[in-house]
């Protein structure tokens, strides 16, 4: 079909609505009332038929595309949490199966919950105590005491401050322990618990690392508490550094229960311990001289603990230090 | 939006719901349209009257069921169509309609109903008058099916492909027939020029 044909028909349509315009009929006025008459009653009839709400209209409707902008976004988010929060529960699994190992805490548990007395006479039957004896005594009169860190220290710079104007005076012996304190007193903030017990020097190890036994006897912490932050852990000498310069004890000590050397050095030669006195983390010290950390060790530019704390004024730690053989 | 400016589809659809007004609306808009479309055919006027009826009683009682998924006039025109063809086939009358057989002996005569168009001059309301009637005619004259296509598009104004689909024609078929019968329009047309 050409436009010339295309041109003609339309010419032809125009000229028969003309024509069709000027033709005058229509439907008889019966019709059209009966038409109308008829429209009004269906009308009533589905007017009462409406239901009144058939639907809630202040929701969008199922074509309507805001809807999916919305259900998107939310999905959305939700995949992305589920990503970022699945990892750290397949770990968690992981690694309390791997922390099932160290299953000897939980036996020694009534000897960390014993008197001091006591505790000798129950600890040839436990685990032996690393490396206890190279602490020193400074002073005879001193009792030395025993400090092992349970929980992850994650509180304030202040925080650690007021621990440590705690721990600068020693305990007398007949005092109750830190532990029952804390025990005690559960509105006292818990992640930091500490067992002191008066140590002899010739005394044989007297209870395993209080973390497991705490742990195992149901104490302020938690088993639960300990998992998760096993497995929040990759047991790497940086991650022990790490946790030493952040004062994480509670991260430090699961870190050096599953294996990760105390004295792991970095590029610089620094040991963890030198990182945490460095940064003032007096729990970490604590924890880190605990477990046989050497204070003596010396970085590549033959610093020792002792003299950076002593250069930055850190009196505590430096007694802690010294307590424990430094010089 | 008041309802002269509703479209058709929204005016069923408010009628649907109740609302009276909007049949009201929706068949005064296409009141002649429908009409002219059934005479045309039935060549009628109380035939077309009927049929006019039943049509649009058959558009309001559908509105409870009615889905805007095409046109309304495709719809209605539709409906126009089949209701015709059922009159038609019940009253036996499906080979009369191509000959054309049964004048309006009832109503008034075409060119007694074709208006004047005042603003001319008489000779020319005469002739205005004249070519009117002489349209009109040719397209009384046209088959059964090629008029009912034709005025379809003239008076629904309906697609090819909406025609095929109101009244269950092949589209090539529609558009055989639409230009059939405006080369037989042209043709007496010219002739009784």
């Amino acid at each position: 079909m050409t436009p010339k044909d295309n041109a003609q028909d339309d010419e032809l349509l125009a000229r028969y609505r003309r024509a069709s315009d000027t033709d005058a009929a229509a439907p008889s006025e019966s019709v059209r009332s009966a038409i109308l008459a008829e429209s009004r009653r269906v009308a009533a009839e589905l007017a009462r038929k409406a239901p009144q709400h058939p639907f809630d209209v202040s929701r969008p409707a199922a074509n309507d595309a805001r809807w999916k902008i919305t259900a998107f976004g939310t999905l959305g988010a939700a995949l992305l949490a589920a990503l970022l929060i699945a990892p750290r529960f397949w770990e968690s699994e992981r690694v309390s199966q791997l922390s099932e190992a160290p299953a000897a805490a939980p036996e020694a548990a009534p000897a960390a919950k014993t008197a001091p007395a006591d505790a000798a006479a129950l600890a040839p039957a436990t685990v032996p105590r690393p490396k206890m004896e190279s602490i020193a005594p400074s002073s005879p009169s001193e009792p030395l005491q025993e400090v092992v860190v349970t929980q992850a220290d994650r509180k304030t710079s202040k925080a650690s401050a007021e621990e440590s104007r705690q721990y600068s005076a020693p305990a007398p012996s007949n005092s109750p322990s830190v532990v029952q304190n804390y025990a005690q007193a559960p509105s006292t903030p818990p992640p930091v618990a500490t067992s002191s017990a008066p140590l002899a020097a010739s005394s044989p190890p007297a209870a395993p690392p209080a973390y497991s036994a705490r742990s195992a006897e149901g104490g302020v912490l938690s088993m639960n508490a300990d998992r998760t932050a096993r497995a929040r852990l990759v047991p790497t000498p940086s991650s022990l550094q790490s946790a030493a310069g952040l004062g994480d004890a509670r991260r430090a000590a699961v870190l050096l229960d599953q294996g990760v050397a105390v004295d792991a050095r970095d590029q610089d030669g620094r040991t963890p311990l030198m990182l945490a006195v460095v940064q003032g983390r007096l729990e970490v010290v604590r924890l880190l001289l605990a477990r046989g950390a050497d204070p003596n060790a010396a970085d590549n530019d033959g610093r020792t603990p002792l003299q950076q704390a002593r250069d930055r004024n850190l009196r505590d730690i430096a007694a802690l230090l010294e307590r424990a053989g430094a010089h | 939006m008041s309802l002269s400016q509703e479209s058709d589809e929204n005016l069923m659809t408010r009628f649907g719901r109740g609302e009276a007004a909007a049949f009201e609306f929706l068949y005064r808009r296409h009141e002649l349209r429908v009409f002219r479309y059934l005479q045309r055919n039935v060549k009628n006027e109380a035939s077309a009257n009927d049929l006019m009826q039943e049509v649009w009683f058959a558009v309001a009682r559908g509105a409870a069921n009615y889905q805007p998924t095409a046109k309304f006039t495709t719809w209605l025109f539709t409906i126009a169509h089949n209701r015709m063809v059922d009159m038609i086939r019940l009253n036996h009358r499906l080979q009369s309609l191509d000959a054309g057989e049964e004048a309006d002996t009832e109503g008034s005569s075409l060119l007694d109903r074709l208006a004047v168009e005042e603003k001319l001059e008489p000779l020319a309301q005469v002739q205005s008058q004249d070519e009117a009637a002489a349209i009109l005619n040719a397209v009384s004259q046209l088959p059964a099916e090629q008029r009912s296509a034709f005025l379809l598009q003239a008076e629904g104004e309906l697609s090819v492909e909406e025609i095929a689909a109101a009244t269950g024609s092949n589209f090539e078929t529609v558009k055989s027939r639409l230009r059939y019968a405006r080369a037989k329009l042209r043709q007496l047309l010219w002739e009784h020029a």
